[in-house]
């Protein structure tokens, strides 16, 4: 490429020297607007060689870059697979608080219910001992009642307020939700970017990608690698409860 | 304070607005009702007698500042209490929800107490 610039760069001298001959002697006006036509083509061709230049450059290293089947898989299956991950994450997280929730809300009213309860009888003991102040054995066993409801009554507030305690706790699950949506969108961007890439070097996707050879060795080790929970409906030959599993070893005779 | 009034409590998490509706029932407020964004919190605004907005600040559709800024320009409803809880909690945004006429800002973590307090506020000031 470079001897095309070079031989620019003479024909640009040429024209040059041309000039400067033809107006040392004194040419005529359109001579020297000829010339002047001439030595701006070439100045036009020498920009467009270089430009030329740097795009075939650019183009070979966009083609010789590394986007081999890693990458693709990167773009096609773990990056949405991540994504699949995550969106699980905080699916999960607000089905665990809401069963908390629910139970707290079940609970409240039996705490509520305890120390209501409580009071009242305490304040219809007050009334029969004041009526039997002639009786004190009844009066020792009323006095031994009031104390018991009391504590009732510390009881019943002492759980409503750990009832509440468990309410506020679940309120993590708005913030890790945020927070991990926020890494979803991330996710989704590198994606793209990855995919426009992949695009953009002509890379089919699909056909082009040589297969992934494996050892036999690699085949066996793969099969028994811990995967961790499973995202539902992923399609993985995965059992989705414990009668599934409970069947299935049943059918192997266990 | 009227513990009679309409509350509407708007945030696009599900748990956040049942945990928000436990406590206010623990204050008390019974009358209660939920909208997932601001884009749903505004109609049901102005079609309803609502006397108490709770809201978040980050929803996707319609964000919490500007359902407070919707609200402070409608005649009809310029007057609602609003009270923010949110996680946003740069200065910069308090500030902001304070020049756009927010009536408290609680921050996420927060607790019971915290709430109780900020809403007694809101109606002491309002009613004195």
């Amino acid at each position: 490429m470079e001897q095309a610039g070079e031989i620019k760069r003479n024909e640009l001298l040429a024209h040059a020297r041309t000039l400067v001959t033809a107006l040392e002697d004194g040419a005529q006006q359109q001579e020297v607007e000829q010339l002047l036509g001439m030595l701006a083509e070439s100045h036009q061709s020498l920009l467009f060689n270089r430009v030329g230049s740097i795009t075939r450059q650019l183009h070979e290293s966009l083609t010789n870059l590394p986007i081999d089947t890693s990458l693709i898989q990167l773009a096609e299956a773990e990056l949405p697979d991540a994504k699949d991950r995550l969106n699980y994450v905080v699916s999960l997280t607000e089905q665990s608080a809401h069963s908390t929730l629910a139970a707290v809300e079940e609970a409240m009213p039996y705490a509520e219910k305890l120390v209501d309860r409580s009071g009242k009888l305490q304040q219809r003991l007050l009334g029969v001992a004041e009526e039997n102040s002639d009786n004190p054995e009844l009066c020792k066993v009323i006095q031994q009642m009031d104390t018991y409801l009391n504590s009732l009554q510390a009881d019943g507030d002492k759980v409503q307020q750990k009832l509440t305690d468990i309410l506020m706790a679940q309120e993590f699950q708005d913030l890790t939700g945020q927070l991990i949506n926020r890494v979803i969108h991330m996710v989704q961007e590198v994606e793209d970017n990855l995919v426009e890439l992949i695009r953009v070097t002509g890379v089919s996707t699909r056909t082009e990608a040589p297969a992934e050879e494996q050892t036999a060795d690699q085949k066996k080790n793969k099969a028994i690698e811990a995967e961790g929970p499973q995202v539902p409906n992923s399609g993985n030959n995965v059992v989705n409860s414990q009668d599934e599993v409970d069947d299935l070893l049943a059918s192997l005779g266990f | 304070m009227n513990r009679d009034m309409r509350i509407l409590v708007v945030d696009d998490f599900s748990t956040m607005r049942r945990i928000i509706k436990n406590l206010l029932k623990d204050l008390g407020f019974t009358n209660i009702s939920e909208a997932d964004d601001g884009t749903t919190a505004l109609p049901m605004l102005k079609n309803g007698d609502f006397e108490f907005v709770v809201t978040d600040w980050n929803m996707p559709g319609m964000t919490g500042i500007d359902l407070l800024r919707e609200i402070r320009a409608d005649g009809g409803l310029a007057h609602l209490p609003v009270l923010m809880v949110t996680a946003e909690a740069k200065r910069e945004q308090i500030v902001e929800a304070a020049q756009a006429g927010v009536n408290g800002y609680i921050v996420k973590p927060f607790n019971a107490v915290t709430l109780k307090e900020k809403i007694e506020r809101i109606f002491e000031r309002i009613d004195g």
